[in-house]
């Protein structure tokens, strides 16, 4: 492999890199706030790649408008669900999981009936091409990085400088101490899934203009966030950038290097290695 | 003592009933029992995992070990069946030690995903190392078991042998669970400090209970490789490592006969909606809504069917409210509702 | 446990009646001819599953407006049992399983390279006539007799590369990527084969994972090899859209080609019109639409309110069924497939037959004139219809 190409690559690793951070941070909140892994994580991002289809695409409403309509509505779905699955289940962590399964698989079997059956696409919000380092880089995968940042910094202010976030810290500490403090646990909660669903759905709307819509795009970014958590450690935003970062780097350098399958394996026996011996990855803390 | 003899001959007679159903129920039901049966060995086995408490989603994998094994082992070398099924489940066992004994000091979280690791992993290298298993391309050919020499060539014999694997393997996971041993893992998965401050070696026997079950579903996969004949790796994913996990859920954590009720009922349940014309378009979408409706609904699963009916029934024949107070005591609760073993 | 006991006998019991009264009885009536689809209706595959059941239930209907198929003075008609195989393995050979089992069907058609490969035997045991529409290497042959393979595979689209050759020698390096399984590899594998006789040099092979949406790693690697014209083969139109759209943003100026069979108009809104122009596709025709292409978009759209160019070629089956059973004038699977290795039929590009001995040593392959285009301001434009390189 030429230096060339070694750059190159690079580059294009930390475009996949600001993609996966995106897709992580919704997945990072909830599993480090509620320890839940979400797993309806790619289903609200396939949503909320969906309604920037529908409003966007078909109806001819502003993108931005669009966005933010995209993370309110999905965020409220994300209230719906605490409260007619998480709450009445009453938080044990395996009928939970199972319940999410439940969920993530009737929406995505019933994208296909609603959503039809035919790939669907999105225009191009920014247009242009850049060159970066000899890698031609469109304006629509650059603008990820710096919508990435906001949001980041934006889900940081929110965990670590509000009320809201600093009683969600308190109840992921010690749920029955954060109470006797008066802290409604379940307000909290419904907040921290809408939050969660809201980021989720989010990042689906900045891929839809890049890649294309389908009800099943939701599991390659899951199970990609999945790894990010991992590797970054439980609820640790800078964990998840990190995290991100790492595994644009794997799969781009090492996919050119020897192809796909042994990029993906050896990300999972990356994930292998760190739960043995750092399970808390590069950041968490001890629960 | 009575309540024991009844409790087997009501047994005897499901089995009875079973195998007539088998020998006269044709390919169709032959086909579709022996993967019920094959489920049911799959969930019984993850039990013993969850019986410590673990949250285990990579049982595939070890069926994927055992399936390919058994399947390598009869059609490149000629094994005979017997040993190849053996094979293949001592080859699961042991890539199940080697990968359960570091990740036993997880907990919660953290040990089920490296499981789901684990399950990707596998998948990947199968997938890889086209040479030894046609990766992709699919392995076919597979011989069909055989017993003593003798090839059990039709449906109906080979869902007779997994009728015979599934009641062996259940008798030996019942007497383990209501042995000493049944006693101690279930110590551990209520409270497993508890039980190391009282000098259990709680790693020790995680392993054992995660090696055993590996060890079935080694079984389970090799029975799968030779009866389905065709070997595919995306079929053992992280998907049906979660079914299986969802078959002990739905069915009932909390006893023996949990996953046997939830892999009998959730393995059919397709069949039923792929039969009715009106559902077959929507079959994944009813599955999700019946698996959704059983978490909700009957959060110990549904073996808390039967309970639940009973309570309702007994509270139609009490009409006349009763003078007890509204707000109860626990220990109010569990003298009404009697033995909880039925 | 009694209760848990009862509980399950039961459920046993419900499950039997539920299934024992499936669809698979009411229709024993005698005149009814039925025919099994085992297909992907839901799940990513669905694109294609979806009008491989619609398109066969199409012609189906028109046959049976017409009063039915006649076979010695007795009117039958045709019927469609379809089922979801979600390109699952287990449901794949479940459903086939049905068919044949419970439904009674002899004659079916199978969607998908592996689910094929996983039903061989079975429905050779069962001596079931199969029509699928599936890649799967080895699967015409002659120890598969009653396996009739009704769509276009790499060894009769390959041909196209010889009128590339003639029309467009300035082509020389070529790269492929294709889907990580058997449909993907055997469809390189036979066109690396044919391309490298006609004298091309093939600098690069990728293979990806269904499900992939972001093919930079790759594609950085095969561009690096500069690359005249790359084949996107035996991928479906999501993917192809993406991988044409990434490799025109990392620079890319060359041709793409898809001898499989692809919507261009799919492809078109993820790549862009403008990173589409001079594709070539087999397969895919918009414009111009033969008469009887034209007709068939109308009634399809008419009874499914949603048009998809896959159903084209994916009533094949259908239509070599129909005349087979009519030449035939027989229901057993064996004298209908003496019919099909006989006989000429028609289907929505001209004139059919299944042949292929030479290659396969059976006839057991569909061939026909197959269309194909050029993609022209956004268009695909229909170049020419080819026969394959053996009859």
């Amino acid at each position: 492999m030429t230096l060339a190409l070694l750059i190159q690559s690079m580059v294009i690793g930390l475009s996949l890199g600001s993609i996966y951070i995106l897709m992580a941070l919704g997945l990072t909140l909830m599993f480090g706030m509620m320890h839940i892994i979400n797993f309806t994580h790619g289903a609200v991002y396939m949503l909320g790649a969906f309604v920037i289809y529908y409003f966007f695409g078909q109806w001819g409403v502003p993108y931005v408008l669009a966005f933010f309509l995209a993370m309110i509505l999905l965020g409220a779905f994300g209230f719906v669900i605490e409260r007619c699955i998480y709450r009445p289940i009453k938080g044990g962590i395996e009928p939970t999981l199972v319940a999410l399964i439940a969920v993530t698989t009737f929406v995505q079997a019933i994208g296909y009936p609603v959503f039809g059956t035919l790939d669907k696409h999105v225009p191009t919000v920014f247009h242009g091409m850049y060159s970066i380092l000899g890698v031609g880089i469109s304006a629509e995968r650059l603008m990820i990085i710096p919508i990435a940042i906001v949001l980041v910094l934006g889900l940081y202010l929110f965990i670590n400088k509000t009320k809201m976030g600093a009683a969600m810290r308190a109840i992921e500490q010690d749920k029955e101490a954060a109470a006797l403090q008066g802290v409604n646990v379940n307000v909290v909660n419904a907040l921290a899934f809408g939050v969660g669903f809201a980021l989720a759905a989010a990042s689906g709307a900045l891929m839809a203009p890049i890649f294309k819509l389908d009800p099943m795009m939701g599991e390659q970014p899951l199970l990609k966030a999945f790894i990010i958590i991992i590797l970054g450690g439980l609820g640790s935003i800078p964990g998840a950038i990190l995290g991100g970062l790492i595994l644009g780097q794997i799969d781009s350098i090492v996919a050119t290097l020897l192809g796909l399958e042994p990029a993906f394996l050896l990300s999972f026996v990356f994930i292998i290695l760190l739960l043995l011996f750092k399970p808390t990855g590069l950041f968490g803390h001890e629960v | 003592m009575k309540s024991k003899i009844r409790t087997v001959t009501l047994l005897a007679v499901v089995l009875l009933a079973l195998l007539l159903f088998i020998a006269l129920g044709g390919n169709y039901y032959a086909h579709l029992l022996a993967l019920v049966f094959t489920n049911v060995i799959l969930a019984s086995s993850l039990r013993l995992s969850i019986l410590c408490g673990q949250l285990n989603i990579g049982h595939s994998a070890f069926m994927s070990v055992g399936a390919y094994t058994s399947a390598l082992l009869a059609k490149n070398l000629g094994v005979p069946f017997e040993l190849s099924l053996l094979g293949g489940a001592l080859l699961a066992t042991v890539v199940g030690i080697v990968m359960g004994y570091p990740s036993l000091r997880l907990r919660g979280v953290y040990f089920a995903m490296v499981t789901v690791a684990f399950v990707e992993a596998i998948r990947l290298i199968v997938q890889i190392w086209v040479s030894l298993t046609r990766g992709m391309s699919g392995l076919s050919g597979i011989p069909k078991p055989s017993l003593l020499g003798m090839v059990l060539t039709t449906k109906t014999d080979q869902c007779y042998l997994a009728l015979g694997l599934m009641v062996v393997i259940l008798l030996i996971l019942y007497k383990l669970e209501y042995s000493r041993l049944g006693l101690i893992w279930k110590s551990i998965g209520m409270a497993d400090n508890l039980a190391l401050s009282l000098g259990v070696n709680v790693a020790a026997y995680k392993l054992l209970a995660f090696a055993i079950g590996c060890f079935f579903a080694g079984v389970a996969g090799a029975f799968y490789a030779h009866f389905v004949r065709f070997l595919f790796p995306p079929t053992f994913d992280f998907l049906m490592a979660t079914n299986i996990l969802v078959y002990n859920y739905v069915g009932g954590r909390g006893h023996f006969w949990g996953p046997i009720v939830g892999a009998a009922f959730l393995s059919w349940l397709p069949e039923i909606f792929r039969g009715s014309e009106a559902t077959r378009q929507y079959e994944t979408i009813f599955f999700a809504i019946t698996m959704l409706l059983t978490i909700l609904f009957l959060p110990g699963g549904l073996i808390t069917l039967p309970g639940k009916l009973s309570d309702l029934f007994r509270r139609r024949a009490e009409s006349v409210p009763s003078s007890a107070p509204t707000v109860m005591t626990p220990g109010q609760r569990v003298a009404i509702q009697g033995n909880p073993k039925g | 446990m009694q209760r848990v006991i009862s509980l399950l006998s039961l459920m046993l019991c419900a499950a039997v009646a539920i299934t024992a009264s499936g669809p698979g009885q009411v229709n024993a009536a005698d005149n009814v001819i039925k025919f099994g689809v085992s297909t992907p209706l839901s799940g990513p595959a669905a694109a294609w599953g979806i009008p491989h059941k619609q398109a066969t239930e199409l012609v189906f209907d028109e046959v049976n407006s017409q009063g039915g198929i006649e076979i010695g003075g007795k009117k039958y008609k045709l019927e469609v049992v379809a089922y979801d195989h979600k390109y699952v393995i287990a449901e794949g050979v479940a459903t086939v399983n049905r068919l044949i089992s419970k439904d009674e069907v002899k004659y079916l058609s199978i969607l998908g390279g592996a689910v094929a490969k996983a039903n061989e035997e079975a429905v050779n045991e069962a001596g079931a006539l199969t029509l699928p529409l599936a890649y799967a290497e080895g699967l015409v042959s002659p120890k598969n007799p009653l396996i009739f393979h009704s769509f276009p595979a790499p060894p009769e689209t390959t041909t196209f590369w010889k009128w590339v050759k003639e029309h467009h020698p300035e082509i020389k390096r070529l790269a492929t990527i294709s889907p990580n399984d058997d449909t993907g590899w055997w469809s390189i594998k036979v066109e690396t084969q044919y391309t490298e006789k006609l004298g091309y040099e093939t600098v690069a092979k990728e293979f990806f994972e269904r499900g992939l949406t972001d093919f930079n790693p790759i594609l950085l690697r095969m561009l690096a090899q500069n690359p005249d014209i790359i084949s996107v083969n035996a991928a479906p139109a999501g993917s192809v859209g993406l991988i044409i759209k990434q490799a025109r943003e990392l620079g890319f100026k060359g041709r793409f080609i898809h001898i499989g069979q692809v919507d261009t108009s799919v492809v078109s809104g993820i790549a862009g019109k403008q990173n589409i122009e001079g594709m070539w596709v087999h397969g895919y025709v918009e414009t111009p639409l033969p008469e009887a292409l034209k007709s068939w978009k109308e009634r399809y759209t008419k009874k499914y309110g949603e048009w998809n160019a896959t159903s084209i070629d994916f009533a094949n089956p259908a239509f070599a069924f129909v005349a087979a059973v009519k030449k035939a004038q027989s229901l057993e699977p064996k004298k209908i497939a003496q019919a099909l290795q006989t006989m000429e039929f028609d289907n929505l590009w001209g004139k059919a037959h299944f042949g292929g001995k030479d290659y396969y040593g059976i006839s057991n392959q569909i061939i026909y004139a197959m269309p194909f285009s050029e993609v022209k301001d956004g268009v695909a434009t229909m170049i020419v219809q080819l026969q394959p390189p053996h009859n």
